[in-house]
């Protein structure tokens, strides 16, 4: 089998491939913003895509594996070994390609339950948790920027999933862990900063920073649980995320 | 563009299984207190060095094992550890034996003795607790029972190790908290104990545990220690006689190094200072803990009573007496505490508690040794297939049974004493230490090495800067040649003029006899040859203008320990070890050894090369993160 050399088209070459043996994939990260956000090709956006990271809803890595393998991936034996229980990587030695899968849930800086609404959308996470995916990060770089405007851009917040960023979803992820809500908060503010420096025009800008601000607001206001409040007075005296660290290229 | 804000994060990250913690507290319990610690001092009743500065003093030479271990990780931070140092900037098929031989093989040989601490620490006593006096005392000496407690050491550690990595943490953190409450709780009652309170207690209570005749006991056990030569003191004893107690102690505090060959899945393992401060604290609070356990020891129970019970017991145990010592079992100190509780449930919960200190250990007895396995069989020097896991249990089932067979088999082969070459196989029980001392000499003539021989990988490490001073590095070489030359090259060639002038008494003895001498001799000039040219490296580097980097520096110290240690095992001119090259059992257990090794890197080398791999060119390169 051919590996396609567009990023979005063997996305999705991918996951119907798995489909069709019962697993279940999504895409995640940048490409998964650019499958969802016309915004992603703008030029004050535009990025290059050298990886392809999905999430699989079943945590059993020996189902998928088989899968990339077949499409003609190398896995990463040594990786694989060590890390197979929650990730698996691939290679594409012909596109100079990875392919990273998270396997039964999203683990980086903080941990997202995003294999319970896979089903949601047919090719990507859905838009809450892709925004997420990027908001969780501690040190976000230029990359992850551009993907958050691109999604905000293109995307209302609004109570439901169907092209709209689903506050409800937000509200309650960011309400359950404190830890979480505050790495979305400390990222909220470092793109709204960097909002001022992309090549956006007045129209587009406004539209990133209202809806930042409609996001900031409603996390506020959404209810918090009793872990939420107890971990707040803790508060950064104790680290609240993990550090992640880099998985090299071969 | 707010620059300051973002960061140039080339990939997705990674959350190691392992934090730091997890990774002090594995280092912590490699160098087992209760297990290792206890099981071996009780062994060393005969030797005239003071326990406590046995302990210290080894414990400081020590340090320099792990800036050597630290420095390596930061500096070629790979899964498997010494077989990928040794491997890469050695030789390959030196790496590969030395590797396989200190982290695979001689693993088999820690399971029974893994399993004799299990019987002494948990079994024995819980059975004498219960009144089950006959039991106890049955199983602390029934082979039957030791091979037993073998297939269920090597069962549970099968099982842990399967669980994964994060789940083997949580365990390993769960027995870590209970066993340090357990031991609190034991200094806390031979703290607030007494003398008086201990003898009555052990009277009282030892009859009906272990079927003894109570009144006088104390005093009974002391005579019988002196009559086994029961001479070690907690204190004192001269320089001399101190190290010579030092190649019995390493069988405990040789290896806060332990996880070295698990980074790559431990958090921040490439940092330098966070190695050399897991394993320097798990070394340092280690030591302390001993000298406080011995002092408490000494202050409730008795020196002379505790290394009384050891040396009779062992006298026993190792067949120089017959009778049954007047303390019947494994002197454990726990249990000697415990006589102290009236209550047989507090007893029950401590010595529980105490067996954690097994329980979050004994994992360690094959779990770095698969990483090990994992490393050669990805350089194609193993069937790629011990490298797989069985995918739904994610159990590396290949690589434990190549642990857990041979395991069972040396096993059964310790536990029925089953003779070699007309030695019992128990008597090989220090040659558990000696073999791995073998490959960490080889990691440290690598680290020695490394910042030399691959100067651009060294010059681009973290640990670049960490270098002495031109006079500092002087100095130190100096000393280290004092030291190797004067203490060690020249005993040595003392011993070797003794041997040669010994050959024609051993000719007249027989070929054996010959052989024997004459692998002494090989032993001798080999380990002079090492010292000698380990020096003169590192001299030649000095002279070229280039200052000693911290790695060379404590390599060179290391190596001169290990030589020295070596020397005293296979050597052993005072006859303390028993497993020097008279032990004939011995050097057949160490030749089927290391020629395995070398029979499979052989046969691997070949095989590759008809399929058109050079496994030299494999060992070129160095493995991917």
């Amino acid at each position: 089998m051919t590996i396609l050399p567009d990023g979005q088209d063997e996305a999705r070459r991918i996951i119907e491939a798995a489909s069709q043996r019962d697993v279940i994939l999504r895409a995640l990260g940048g490409l998964a913003v650019a499958l969802h956000s016309p915004s992603a090709t703008h030029r004050g956006l535009a990025r290059p895509y050298p990886d392809l990271d999905f999430v699989s809803g079943d945590h059993r890595g020996y189902r998928v594996e088989p899968v990339l393998v077949d499409l003609g991936y190398e896995p990463n034996r040594s990786f694989n070994l060590y890390n197979g229980d929650r990730r698996l990587l691939f290679l594409d030695i012909g596109n100079a390609r990875q392919v990273d899968v998270f396997l039964g849930m999203f683990r980086m800086c903080h941990v997202l339950p995003v294999t319970e609404r896979l089903a949601t959308e047919p090719w990507t996470l859905p838009l809450a948790e892709l925004l997420l995916t990027k908001l969780q990060i501690v040190e976000m770089n230029e990359k992850d920027t551009r993907d958050v405007v691109a999604l905000m851009l293109d995307h209302p917040l609004g109570g439901q999933d169907e092209e709209t960023i689903n506050l409800l979803r937000l509200q309650e992820l960011c309400g359950n862990d404190w830890g979480l809500w505050k790495t979305v908060d400390l990222s909220l503010d470092k793109v709204a900063e960097a909002v001022t420096g992309l090549d956006l025009d007045a129209v587009e800008r406004r539209t990133v920073s209202d809806r930042i601000e409609e996001l900031r607001r409603s996390l506020e206001e959404a209810p918090k649980s009793i872990a939420w409040r107890l971990r707040a007075r803790v508060g950064e005296r104790v680290r609240w995320y993990e550090v992640p660290e880099e998985v090299r290229r071969r | 563009m707010a620059e300051a804000t973002l960061f140039l994060r080339k990939a997705t990250g990674l959350v190691r299984s392992w934090s730091v913690f997890d990774a002090f507290i594995y280092a912590f319990f490699s160098i087992n207190l209760i297990t290792l610690g206890l099981y071996i001092f009780s062994q060393m009743y005969y030797l005239e060095g003071g326990l406590v500065p046995t302990a210290v003093i080894s414990g400081l030479i020590i340090v320099a094992e792990v800036v050597v271990y630290a420095g390596l990780i930061a500096v070629m931070p790979r899964a498997g550890g010494d077989y990928v140092w040794q491997s890469r900037i050695l030789r390959g098929s030196l790496g590969f034996v030395l590797a396989v031989t200190g982290w695979w093989f001689i693993l088999w040989l820690w399971t029974p003795l893994y399993a004799d601490m299990l019987r002494h620490i948990a079994i024995v006593p819980l059975l004498g607790i219960l009144g089950l006096s006959t039991q106890a005392v049955a199983f602390a000496w029934s082979p039957s029972a030791l091979f037993l407690v073998c297939i269920l050491t090597v069962a549970f550690v099968s099982v842990i190790i399967g669980l994964g990595m994060r789940s083997y943490a949580k365990v390993q953190r769960f027995c870590f908290y209970a066993g340090m409450v357990g031991l609190a709780v034991v200094f806390a009652v031979l703290l607030f104990g007494s003398r008086e309170a201990f003898i009555t207690g052990l009277e009282t209570q030892a009859p009906a545990m272990y079927g003894v005749q109570g009144e006088g006991l104390y005093a009974a056990t002391i005579e019988a220690g002196a009559a086994a030569g029961a001479v070690m003191p907690m204190m004192g004893g001269t320089m001399a006689a101190i190290f010579l107690a030092m190649p019995y102690i390493v069988f405990f505090n040789l290896w806060p190094n332990w996880g070295a060959t698990l980074y790559g899945e431990v958090k921040g393992a490439g940092d330098f200072r966070k190695n050399y401060y897991g394993m320097g604290l798990a070394l340092l609070i280690t030591t302390v803990l001993v000298v406080v356990f011995l002092f408490l020891i000494d202050r409730t129970i008795g020196w002379d009573f505790y290394m009384g019970a050891n040396g009779a017991y062992w006298n026993t145990r190792w067949g120089y007496a017959a009778e049954m010592p007047p303390y019947p079992v494994w002197p454990y100190p726990a249990m000697l505490a415990m006589f102290m509780v009236p209550s047989p449930i507090i007893q029950v919960v401590v010595i529980v508690a105490m067996s954690m200190w097994f329980f979050g250990w004994a994992g360690t007895v094959f779990l770095s040794s698969t990483r090990v396995i994992f490393a050669a069989a990805f350089d194609r020097a193993l069937p790629e297939a011990v490298a797989s896991i069985e995918p739904r249990s994610r159990t590396p089932l290949w690589a434990l049974a190549l642990m857990a067979i041979p395991g069972l088999i040396v096993s059964y082969l310790y536990a029925f004493n089953v003779e070699i070459a007309g030695n019992g196989f128990a008597s090989l029980t220090l040659m558990s230490t000696a073999i791995i001392a073998v490959t960490f000499l080889g990691s440290t003539v690598a680290a020695v090495m490394l910042p030399f021989k691959k100067k651009d990988l060294y010059d681009s490490s973290p640990i670049a800067s960490y270098r002495l001073p031109g006079w500092l590095g002087g100095l130190l070489w100096l000393a280290c040649a004092v030291v190797g030359i004067v203490y060690l090259i020249g005993p040595w060639l003392a011993t070797l003029i003794v041997s040669l002038a010994a050959f024609g008494e051993a000719a007249a003895a027989g070929f054996t006899a010959v052989g024997a001498l004459g692998l002494a001799v090989v032993i001798i000039i080999a380990l002079a040859a090492l010292v000698l040219w380990l020096l003169a490296y590192v001299a030649l580097n000095l002279i070229r203008g280039r200052s000693l980097p911290l790695l060379a520096a404590a390599g060179l110290i290391f190596a001169e320990f290990l030589t020295y240690l070596l020397y005293e095992w296979f050597i052993d001119p005072n006859q303390l070890y028993g497993i020097s090259y008279r032990n004939t059992g011995a050097v057949v257990f160490a030749l089927v050894m290391y020629g395995l090794a070398l029979g499979i890197y052989l046969g691997a080398k070949y095989y590759r090369r008809s399929r058109g791999v050079d496994l030299r060119l494999v060992y070129k390169e160095i493995p991917v993160e």
